[in-house]
């Protein structure tokens, strides 16, 4: 068995969702290749050949390739990986634009977003927003795969020492072109589509010490919520409330601070993957719900976390 | 211009699924379904397009069981002019939607297919992507923005951290992100008029494709419950769990 | 039998969902209870825009000829929503009135009833009536050009932002007279009419309209002068139907947050939901919820029929098991909560005061049921 895997990457600089990505390679195991299609992207090709676990970096350095285009990209991984016994990408915006591409192109089935390898031709993934978990099995000669960053540990950046080879093919379907790009605002992102999400309560005391929160959520690429005693106290505006009553968020991460964590405002957040509590009462029920609770004054805690990311 | 717009029927997003006991799949017996809310946004665009004057006939599609019609009838209630059902009772893969929708393709000739970019039960992301590939035509998947000029369409896209537009010649593929905009609501008079609207019912058989899988679901699951969490003593010990244990930083 | 909806039916009630889910979120509602108006006016414009409040009328009227159900599957979403706006009273009670017994000029203003520009508002109750529509102490008295009225009526749902009222006032006769009752569309603007405006228990705002003689030209007389007893008695009762789908919406909500409450509130250790007794009430709450919806939907189903006494008797009978369903989940939901039912910063507690609300509107549970009891007889 020999896998391929789509590097991602900017031109410049391999992304680390790749390493995600040949860690669920190297799962399924057999021989990892890794296909570099860009442009003057010679530096990712040389950093790809340095994963662990990689044996080949194919290159395809082309102009048609440059902003990753799925009509360009997507006939050459096919053709590329036909003779491959997986394909694999991680599931970002990249990934999950050019490989159901290539599936289509192999007359297979394609398994989105796998969060566990089971078996060589068996993967787990998320549906139903992850309400529930399918086990997916694959009789496809080609198995292609995106993965789910989340699910699998990196492997190691160095270490490996494969030989980058060139590709010469060029596929340049021309029935699109690249226009430009605008790179996301630094303004923090909206509350329910937030990864992460750090919410103040009534032990704020005042707006003011909101303060605190921004700043780690700046860390963090976070949105700022809040309980509704803090709403009502007057600290924040209603639009940052979290809650049965306010807004519903399920993050990847909630960070409670200052919140006592009423029933209501667990009602708005309980679906979060991990909830971390920070609160001076041991007693406070957040911590019935908190993967991770810290008995502390926030005061002190909030800074020291921003400070140590 | 014609536009296609492929929409599937799923289950109500309000509604909280449960998985079944033999772990064969979730539970769908007396669930409310509803058109795909990616599928409404779809719908919602080509009406846009409609009323700007740039499309001016609007073939809404689902592949799909026949109680699917109720979803076509919503969008033609929303503005499509006529539907089309591809019935199918089992539940195909995106591929062989890809295929069928493919196949409608042929027949229909449009300019430009909308379709949703995801759909929340199953997830996939796939079928704008694999209906692109079979057509040969080029594809602007998770729209925010859609412009068509002349013989050309400018889509911007989300992508990770942040938008990247890309201009497509015409016939393309569009797949709709949540931003693209906010589909409206049927109004009673269009709800009486989408019974006039025609609605055809097609098969796999008629249209000659064959809907054969190369995935198999073996089982379905109901997430690991949230475990007990535990008190950490200090700041740093909580960024070392969160970078190692939980991995979400 | 076949309860299910037609394609039409199903859009509209999808329609209505989102459309309330959207617009009637517990802080939006909030705020509009407390605006001036007590309801949101944009979600009024937004109904009379979707066609929703054309509803019941005919498609002459610039209606869309819908029938007791298609009313009930809005109201119960509206209910559901907690919503403000007076649509039962303006489109289902005084609409119907004008289809009624309007005559050809009168009934030009249902266009713009229809089109939700147009409120109207039912001033038919008075401090002393309890219920009865037949007990009218208000004056209309016969002048050259028409009439004018005097007396006093109470809780006007919606009156303070009328453009026209129907107002009930006797022309002959004593109170609780059958005979000599008429009624009369009057400017909430006319010299002579004076509105209290207050806050209901529900969260929706009435006035209590004083009238001192009011002059009224014949063109505003509603119907036969003196004889419009039946047809109020007839819309009340399809206005009583339109109610019920309201209450049901409400009483779903209610059960629905008391069983996700007890699924979540922990005590001694477990969800409060394990324990047995509370199992009990909950299932003594869905019993309640199951009776009454079937009693909904028959007076859904009944309410547009031609008046019999077997239509009558069937209204008073659902009004009488809503009002008794209503009133018992209103009071097992708050125990069920605990503090937090009663708490007015959370959905149910408003749920309970709507439900309490709505059972004393159009007659209370006694008064159902006497008239039922009277009915049977009768049949």
């Amino acid at each position: 068995m020999t896998i391929l895997v789509i590097a991602e990457h900017d031109n410049k600089v391999l992304a680390p969702a790749t390493l995600n990505t040949v860690a669920a390679a190297a799962k399924i195991g057999g021989d990892i290749h890794v296909l570099v299609a860009g442009q003057g992207a010679g530096a990712v090709a040389e950093a790809a050949a340095k994963v662990a676990g990689v044996s080949k970096v194919l290159l395809a350095d082309n102009a048609a390739y440059a902003h990753q285009l799925p009509e360009n990209v997507a006939p050459l991984v096919a053709e590329l990986g036909a003779g491959y016994s997986h394909i694999l990408a991680a599931a970002t915006s990249n990934g999950k634009n050019i490989l159901p591409r290539v599936a289509a192109q192999l007359d297979v089935d394609q398994i989105s977003e796998i969060v566990s390898v089971e078996s060589a031709d068996t993967f787990k993934r998320p549906i139903y927003a992850g309400n529930a978990i399918a086990t997916v099995q694959s009789t496809a000669a080609v198995k292609v795969i995106t993965v789910r960053a989340t699910g699998f540990d990196p492997v190691a950046a160095e270490g490996g020492s494969a030989a980058v080879e060139a590709v010469a093919a060029v596929h340049n379907a021309g029935t699109s072109s690249f226009v430009g790009e605008e790179l996301a605002k630094s303004d923090r992102p909206e509350l329910t589509a937030a990864k992460i999400v750090v919410s103040g309560g009534r032990g704020m005391q005042n707006g003011d010490n909101f303060k605190h929160l921004y700043a780690l959520a700046d860390k963090l690429g976070a949105a700022v919520g809040a309980s509704r005693a803090a709403v009502d106290a007057g600290f924040v505006p209603n639009d940052m409330q979290v809650g049965q009553t306010g807004k519903i968020v399920a993050p990847q991460l909630y960070i409670a601070v200052g919140i006592s964590g009423a029933i209501q405002h667990l009602a708005g957040m309980k679906d979060s993957k991990v909830i971390v509590a920070i609160n001076k009462d041991e007693e406070a029920p957040i911590f019935q719900v908190a993967d991770y609770g810290l008995v502390a004054d926030l005061f002190e805690a909030v800074p020291e976390l921003s400070g140590s990311l | 211009m014609k536009v296609l717009v492929a929409v599937k029927r799923v289950v109500d997003y309000n509604v909280k699924v449960r998985v079944k006991a033999d772990n064969c799949g979730v539970d769908l017996a007396n669930v409310k379904m509803s058109m795909n809310p990616f599928c409404e946004i779809a719908v919602e665009e080509a009406v846009r397009l409609k009323e700007k004057g740039i499309a001016t006939e609007i073939v809404v599609i689902c592949v799909g069981p026949s109680t699917a019609q109720e979803q076509l009838r919503t969008a033609l209630a929303l503005g499509a002019d006529r539907a089309v059902l591809v019935e199918s009772a089992e539940e195909l893969t995106s591929l062989a939607v890809a295929k069928l929708l493919k196949a409608v393709v042929d027949k229909e000739q449009p300019q430009l297919v909308i379709l949703g970019k995801q759909a929340i039960d199953s997830d996939n992301n796939q079928t704008g992507q694999m209906l692109a590939a079979l057509t040969g035509y080029g594809q602007g998947t998770f729209a925010s923005k859609v412009e068509v000029s002349g013989d050309s369409v400018a889509v911007t896209r989300e992508i990770d951290g942040g938008a990247q537009t890309v201009s497509l010649k015409l016939p393309a593929i569009v797949t709709t992100d949540l931003r693209l905009n906010e589909p409206r609501y049927a109004s009673l008079p269009n709800i009486m008029k989408a019974k006039k609207k025609p609605l055809e019912v097609l098969t796999p058989d008629a249209l000659g494709v064959s809907t054969a899988s190369t995935n198999k679901t073996v089982k379905v699951q109901a997430p690991a419950a949230r475990s007990a969490g535990i008190k950490v003593k200090s700041v740093a010990e909580l960024v070392e769990k969160l970078k190692n244990e939980a991995k979400v930083l | 039998m076949d309860f299910k909806l037609t394609e039409e039916q199903q859009m509209l009630q999808d329609t209505a969902t989102r459309l309330v889910r959207d617009a009637y979120s517990f802080e939006a509602r909030e705020q509009y209870a407390q605006s001036d108006a007590g309801f949101s006016l944009a979600f009024w414009q937004q109904l009379g825009e979707l066609g929703l409040t054309a509803v019941p009328f005919p498609e002459a009227l610039g209606g869309f000829g819908g029938g007791g159900v298609d009313t009930m599957l809005l109201m119960t979403e509206f209910g559901r929503g907690l919503c403000l706006e007076p649509y039962v009273e303006s489109v289902i009670y005084a609409g119907g009135l004008l289809m009624q017994l309007g005559s050809p000029a009168q009934q030009d203003l249902l266009q713009q009833v229809a089109s939700g520009q147009l409120l109207l508002a039912t001033a038919f109750a008075e401090p002393q009536s309890h219920y009865h529509l037949n007990d009218v102490q208000t004056r209309a008295e016969q002048t050259a050009e028409g009439w004018t009225l005097t007396g006093r009526k109470a809780v006007v749902i919606g009156g303070h932002q009328a453009g026209l009222m129907l107002v009930s006032a006797r022309v002959s006769g004593e109170s609780r007279d059958e005979q000599g009752i008429g009624l009369f569309l009057i400017d909430p603007q006319a010299v002579g009419v004076e509105r209290r405006t207050y806050p209901t228990v529900d969260g929706r705002k009435a006035c209590d309209l004083y009238l001192d003689k009011v002059r009224v030209s014949a063109d505003q007389v509603l119907g036969e002068p003196g004889q419009a007893l039946a047809a109020l008695r007839y819309q009340q009762g399809r206005a009583i139907a339109a109610q019920c789908a309201d209450a049901l919406g409400s009483m779903q909500e209610a059960c629905r947050l008391t069983l996700e409450y007890l699924k979540t509130r922990q005590q001694f250790g477990v969800a409060i939901g394990q324990f047995q007794v509370l199992q009990h009430r909950m299932v003594d709450m869905r019993t309640e919820l199951e009776q009454a919806t079937s009693m909904a939907i028959l007076a859904a189903c009944c309410c547009d029929e031609a008046h019999s006494l077997e239509r009558t008797r069937t209204l008073a009978a659902a009004k009488f098991i809503v009002t008794r369903a209503a009133r018992s989940i209103a009071e097992q939901a708050i125990q069920l909560h605990g503090g937090i039912g009663m708490t007015w910063e959370y959905s149910l507690a408003h749920h309970a005061k709507r439900l309490v609300m709505l059972s004393h509107q159009f007659g209370d549970d006694d008064y159902h049921l006497k008239a039922y009891a009277a009915l049977l007889d009768a049949a």
